[in-house]
């Protein structure tokens, strides 16, 4: 069953270790887009002020745009969690990307990509505010096969003043 | 023993090499995995279907998510096998892994599916060791023994040759 193990092997396990644990839904930590650590910001009430978030999407794998071209593709989403903040998010430049079965395109983010945000502080922000949280909702494939939608929280330290 | 760990790790296995650019998912022939394990899902319509309803059948077993873009690749060339290879007894059997009922029903409808399409959960998943990616497809003999497993998108030639081998 295994006799066609190669060269490929070893990464392939290393790979399917990544993996090993996951029942469907549950990949269990594995994410295949990773956030690269943020530029503290400074947020002042009733100012805009612009913060920056790196993602890493793994090589092999690419995430959806923001609008994809179908409606049953499920699009990626960066909200900000944080109270007290409005926030305007502006998406990475997508790319076409064609399966090699297929001569359908899809609007796909990958590589390493950056999501620019304005946020707008209240006068109500909570005290002792150290970061904005937010949750990347995303969902990968390679050129062959798609894993389940899921999230990854990202945060953007503030500055002391 | 080594055969559930076997089974277990054969979907992750593959979706590694997959990942590792090692070129094209190789045929599993998981032999190791004996026997399908049975399940009893809805349909489209509420009706309950099991795999063991088409026992003496050959069944190509899908896993798949109207989200997944390889997975709509894949799904004209089942349409084809449907209605190519029914009368000599074969079947497509769909499980849909979408966490919401709610786009099957229009997505069976615009790729005029004809064969059956359940709406499966992670339990069903779980019994065949875990569906690491989609699509997951499964080749079942007339005896309801797994003679094929493909993670991820694969040839048609490779599922024609799978099918009439069995038929």
């Amino acid at each position: 069953m295994w006799s066609k193990l190669n060269r490929c092997s070893s990464l392939g396990v290393v790979l399917a270790l990544l993996a090993a644990n996951a029942a469907w839904g549950q990949f269990r930590g594995f994410q295949a887009a990773v956030a690269s650590p943020a530029a503290p910001i400074a947020l002042e009430a009733g100012k805009t002020v612009e913060g920056s978030l790196v993602i890493r999407v793994r090589p092999g794998y690419h995430i959806n745009s923001n609008k994809p071209a179908e409606e049953y593709l499920i699009p990626t989403k960066l909200i900000w969690n944080t109270a007290g903040l409005e926030a305007e998010v502006t998406y990475p430049e997508s790319k076409l990307f064609v399966s090699e079965f297929s001569d359908e395109a899809m609007l796909v983010f990958s590589g390493e990509i950056e999501f620019k945000t304005k946020f707008t502080a209240s006068a109500k922000l909570p005290p002792g505010l150290t970061e904005i949280a937010g949750t990347l909702r995303y969902q990968a494939c390679t050129d062959k096969a798609c894993l389940a939608p899921t999230s990854l929280d990202v945060t953007i330290p503030l500055r002391s003043k | 023993m080594l055969t559930r760990f076997l089974r277990a790790i054969a979907a992750p296995l593959a979706l590694g090499l997959l990942l590792a650019g090692c070129g094209e998912v190789h045929d599993h022939e998981v032999q190791a995995a004996g026997t399908a394990p049975d399940f009893t899902l809805k349909d489209l319509q509420g009706n309950e279907v099991s795999l063991s309803d088409y026992k003496g059948q050959v069944v190509l077993l899908n896993f798949w998510a109207t989200w997944c873009g390889p997975c709509k690749i894949e799904m004209p060339w089942f349409v084809e096998f449907q209605q190519q290879y029914k009368d000599k007894g074969f079947t497509v059997l769909a499980v849909s892994l979408d966490d919401e009922i709610d786009p099957v029903a229009p997505f069976a409808e615009e790729y005029e599916l004809n064969f059956p399409v359940v709406w499966g959960d992670n339990d069903t998943a779980d019994k065949f060791g875990g569906v690491a990616a989609l699509p997951t497809t499964l080749i079942i003999d007339r005896e309801g023994k797994i003679a094929g497993t493909h993670t991820g998108l694969v040839g048609k030639a490779i599922y024609v040759e799978q099918i009439e081998s069995l038929l």
